[in-house]
């Protein structure tokens, strides 16, 4: 890693070395920009380190299902756009009701998915029987989609740190950014952190959760809450299911990774405080998360729990990320919260890199304009 | 009385100690074989004495695993018991008829 | 002996004693004597802890036999259990605390709750992890792992058996050993006789104790047995489990002679390096904790009364601190004289009683760590050595990842997996710190160990389905 030196310059200034940081940095960086990341902890350490792995599309709304097949693409990918291995898998995923209420969402979300892109197919009980066996009576419908994937967080982090320090990307640690204040000879900023200074020509804000504080620093203000998700995982058991599994009310994701360990997540709440840095687990929210899974999928009760933990994840009013510049300010822009922001990661990294680089890019963006919530 | 010649004398019958009655012997079956047990053992003190010192293999270089702390927080001596995996031999009595299996998780 | 009903809801208690070992079995016999109820739980399926440990109760010692030492001791520890005040639970796992002194068990396949006024973490002590080239061979047990076989199951791990490492508990697991009729083929302590002799001042504080490991000492030589001082396990090697030991002597920076090893058949070897406190509890719930080296590890802060930083909680005994089961019976006596006073049952007399034996005992307990620590920590494993024996992660994976993870040990976990498999780090955490603070040139004070999350023990998923729990909150997910 590297340390930010007193006075540090470079053309782009990435504030936050997540998914989305680090991306936006390595794309950057490719087309020949010369780009740091500063971090006010360790690189991939939050959302982008913590999460479950989903990559998911039959879980998203249906605005951001183009950009989400195009992420998919882009994560099938991946082992060659890094360099190197990060467990990615595409064993589908099926995504579940168990209620009636459920099933009629289901059946109206999947015929409006399938208008859009994402292929799937409807399972009644009998074909959930067959060709699920591992999930339970309680799921009364499901459909299938080949277009669910998962990856790991954990070997998806030193191959993106390492590409984008092979590109040329200084990653600085332990920086958390304290001032932003603009250049009075001429364009660009200068921005201040823990132990250093740093001149840039350019701005990206990255910061997931964080955004809006730093966003603040430069007198720009955004809405964002923060959720504290939390994750339960069991100690390795023999296969016992494949493919991801969601629930239709976005409560719920199972899967069993390659060591064999079962993933349980689903954005059941913890209990913390950004401010104090606190992430705790919420006692009966995750046990009311675990009994969920054992429903749908029955094998789990007999697995040990062997940890649990949470993280934090910015979300905006709409669930809809920020992408494109901030608003007021020039040559700064910010890409955060996407709420699926890791499946994400990949396109809209790439996004704002054409936006910054080449002044616009292909897929639909103004849904993301950091300036949609501001009032006139 | 010397206490060496004393210390020497007991004689060790197996690896159980002399001067002590185990558990009335019953029988449990490792890997399909049979194996003797004592009522009221650990699986692994019942392994130890039948001389079966792996319990698994790990899962990345197949390597043979064993019984090492003796009381459950190293999860190393960990077996299938009667088809469920994944329990530690150190913390399972074993009771008659049990089918016990080396663990490959 | 009432009972606490285990039908999944919170259940209030008065006093909760974590850990029915020397420590805890104290506590609750000064407890009891101010008339207060205690519920005590075990993770074993019998009370005693690792000192205290009894055979299963299908076993008879025959009339004659030689008794474990302190075995009526034991019993008469044990026989608090037999209180009508006090309620054992065995078999239960301690695994979280979702609110201030409310502790989540999981039991038989049931979980619930117990909120307590008071509680007192008696958890006790594991071997602390002293990585060599060879150490995961079957055959190869920890000195604890002996003991328990001894003491828990009458029998012994091997009949050629070579003991190795450091530190007190050696000489008892080799004299055990040697008195079961085990061919002991070497004993290897990695303090030098002198170093050893220059404490025996500060070991005369507990003349009986001195005695005791002279005594062992003399038991080794009479029956032949080589002991060798400032010498350590190079390898252990072997087909499918532990067949030939090789012991070298170390040199001024602890490392091992090689020139001048010489090798051993076996087909057991104890390994023991010492003990360290158990403190997954403690470091879950948040207390404040340091590292001390004379204690064998981190152990949490607390005041003379005993209680951590977090308050309401105490802790006793080798958990809080390695001291041996003098000193865990006389904290144990001090914990619950605490707890008595601060529900308004003081004890007169035993508190200030408590703190001067207890303070006798520090001393004593200060001078034996001295006389076994070493200048250097011993440093065994090679880059090949195995030091996450769950995840298979070696020395040379470990020193990478902290290179690249400029020492973080949170980014090294993510990296490598380290300290992620069933033993949640107990056996990899601190040799691992150890090795990263090496690489990275600073002291191992400064690596922060990952913070700790529940479960602090792994629990059956379906023991939680029992519990009762108050309407699920949802989480508000966008429509789709």
């Amino acid at each position: 890693m590297s340390e930010l030196a007193v006075t540090d310059s470079c053309d782009t200034l990435v504030i936050g070395a997540g998914a989305l940081g680090l991306m936006t940095a390595l794309r950057l960086a490719r087309r020949g920009v010369d780009v740091i990341v500063a971090d006010r902890g360790m690189p991939m350490s939050e959302a982008s380190g913590v999460n479950a792995g989903s990559l998911a599309a039959q879980n998203k709304l249906l605005s951001l299902i183009p950009h989400t097949l195009a992420a998919l693409e882009l994560w099938r990918g991946m082992e060659s756009f890094l360099g190197a291995d990060v467990g990615f898998s595409n064993p589908g995923g099926y995504r579940v009701a168990t209620s009636e209420s459920d099933r009629e969402v289901l059946k109206r979300s999947s015929d409006e998915q399938q208008e859009a892109g994402v292929t799937s197919d409807w399972l009644d009980p009998a074909q959930i029987a067959s060709r699920a066996p591992f999930l339970g009576s309680a799921v009364t419908a499901a459909t299938f989609s080949l277009n669910d994937c998962f990856a790991s967080p954990l070997l998806f982090a030193p191959a993106l740190i390492d590409a984008a320090k092979a590109a040329g990307v200084r990653i600085a640690h332990s920086q958390s950014v304290t001032a932003i204040e603009r250049n009075t000879d001429g364009a660009g900023y200068r921005v201040r952190t823990a132990s250093a200074s740093v001149r840039c020509a350019r701005l990206v804000v990255a910061a997931g959760a964080w955004s809006s504080w730093v966003t603040r620093l430069a007198g720009v203000s955004l809405p964002l809450m923060q959720d504290i998700n939390m994750i339960s995982v069991s100690a390795p058991a023999a296969p016992f299911m494949q493919g991801v599994v969601t629930h239709v009310r976005g409560i719920l994701t199972l899967k069993q990774v390659a060591n064999g360990t079962c993933l349980i997540g689903g954005g059941w709440q913890g209990a913390g405080d950004l401010g104090s840095d606190r992430k705790d687990i919420d006692y009966e929210s995750a046990l009311h998360n675990i009994r969920l899974a054992i429903s749908v999928i029955p094998k789990i009760k007999s697995l040990m729990l062997a940890r649990q933990w949470s993280g934090f994840e910015g979300v905006t009013p709409d669930s809809c990320p920020y992408l494109g510049a901030l608003p007021g300010l020039p040559d700064a822009f910010i890409v955060a919260c996407a709420r699926g922001g890791w499946t994400l990661s990949p396109i809209l990294a790439l996004m704002l890199s054409e936006l910054m680089l080449d002044g616009d890019t292909a897929l639909a963006h103004s849904l993301f304009d950091p300036a949609r919530f501001a009032h006139a | 009385m010397h206490e060496s010649s004393s210390l020497r004398d007991a004689p060790v019958g197996g690896l159980s100690i002399a001067g002590i009655t185990r558990g009335v012997t019953i029988s449990i079956t490792f890997d399909g074989n049979p194996v003797a047990a004592c009522t009221g053992e650990s699986l692994s003190a019942a392994l130890c004495r039948a001389e079966i010192a792996t319990c698994r293999l790990t899962a990345k270089a197949g390597a043979p695993r064993g019984y090492y702390c003796g009381m459950g927080v190293c999860f190393e001596c960990l077996v299938e018991v009667d088809g469920v995996p994944g329990l530690r031999a150190c913390r399972t009595t074993v009771k008659p008829g049990m089918r016990v299996r080396t663990e490959s998780t | 002996m009432s009972s606490v009903a285990v039908d999944g809801s919170v259940a209030d208690v008065d006093v909760l004693l974590i850990g029915a070992g020397p420590a805890g079995l104290a506590a609750a016999a000064t407890l009891v004597q101010a008339g207060i109820a205690v519920t005590i739980v075990d993770d074993n399926n019998q009370a005693g802890g690792q000192y205290f440990r009894q055979l299963p109760a299908a076993f008879r010692v025959m009339p004659g036999a030689r008794l474990a030492r302190d075995q009526h001791r034991a019993l008469a520890a044990l026989a608090v259990l037999d209180h009508p005040l006090v309620t054992f639970m065995p078999d239960t796992t301690i695994w979280a605390m979702p609110a201030q002194r409310v502790f989540s068990f999981s039991r038989d396949g049931f979980s619930g709750r117990l909120r307590a006024r008071a509680v007192i973490l008696a958890t006790g002590a594991h071997d602390r992890p002293t990585p060599f080239p060879g150490w995961t061979l079957p055959g190869v047990v920890s000195a604890g792992g002996c003991l328990n076989l001894v003491k828990g199951q009458g029998m012994v791990p091997g009949r050629r058996v070579a003991i190795v490492g450091n530190g007190p508990l050696l000489l008892v697991a080799a004299y055990s050993l040697l008195r079961a009729g085990v061919e002991v083929v070497a004993v290897a302590e990695a303090a030098t006789a002198a170093g050893l002799l220059r404490q025996t001042p500060g070991l005369l504080l507990s003349p009986r104790l001195l005695a005791l490991g002279i005594g062992y000492r003399a038991a080794m030589l009479r029956a032949g047995v080589p002991l060798m001082n400032g010498h350590a396990i190079v390898v252990a090697t072997g087909e499918q489990r532990v067949e030939r030991i090789v012991i070298a002597p170390l040199d001024a920076h602890q490392v091992p002679r090689h020139e001048q090893a010489r090798t051993f058949a076996v087909d057991a070897l104890v390994t023991g390096y010492g003990l360290t406190p158990s403190t997954e509890i403690t470091r879950m719930i948040g207390c404040t904790m340091r590292n001390e080296p004379l204690l064998g590890g981190w152990v949490p802060k607390r005041s003379t009364a005993l209680e951590t930083s977090i308050e309401g909680i105490y802790a006793a005994g080798d958990g809080a601190g390695i001291g041996g089961v003098e000193l865990a019976v006389v904290e144990g006596r001090l914990a619950g004289s605490a707890v008595a006073a601060r529900l308004g049952r003081p004890i007169p007399g035993t508190l200030a009683g408590a703190v001067r034996q207890l303070r006798r005992l520090d001393r004593f307990r200060h001078a034996l760590s001295t006389a076994y620590a070493l200048p250097e920590p011993v440093a065994l494993a090679t880059d090949e050595t195995t030091i996450c024996r769950c995840e298979e992660i070696t020395q040379g994976e470990i020193r990478k990842a902290a290179r690249d993870c400029d020492g973080n040990l949170g980014r090294i976990k993510s990296s490598t997996r380290l300290s992620m498999g069933r033993c949640q780090g107990r056996n990899c955490l601190v040799p691992a710190a150890t090795i990263v603070a090496r690489e990275c040139g600073v002291s191992l004070d400064s690596v922060q160990l990952p913070r700790m999350r529940p479960p602090a023990r792994p629990i059956p998923i379906g023991s939680l389905l029992q519990e009762a729990l108050g309407p699920a909150r949802e989480p508000d997910m966008p429509p789709s």
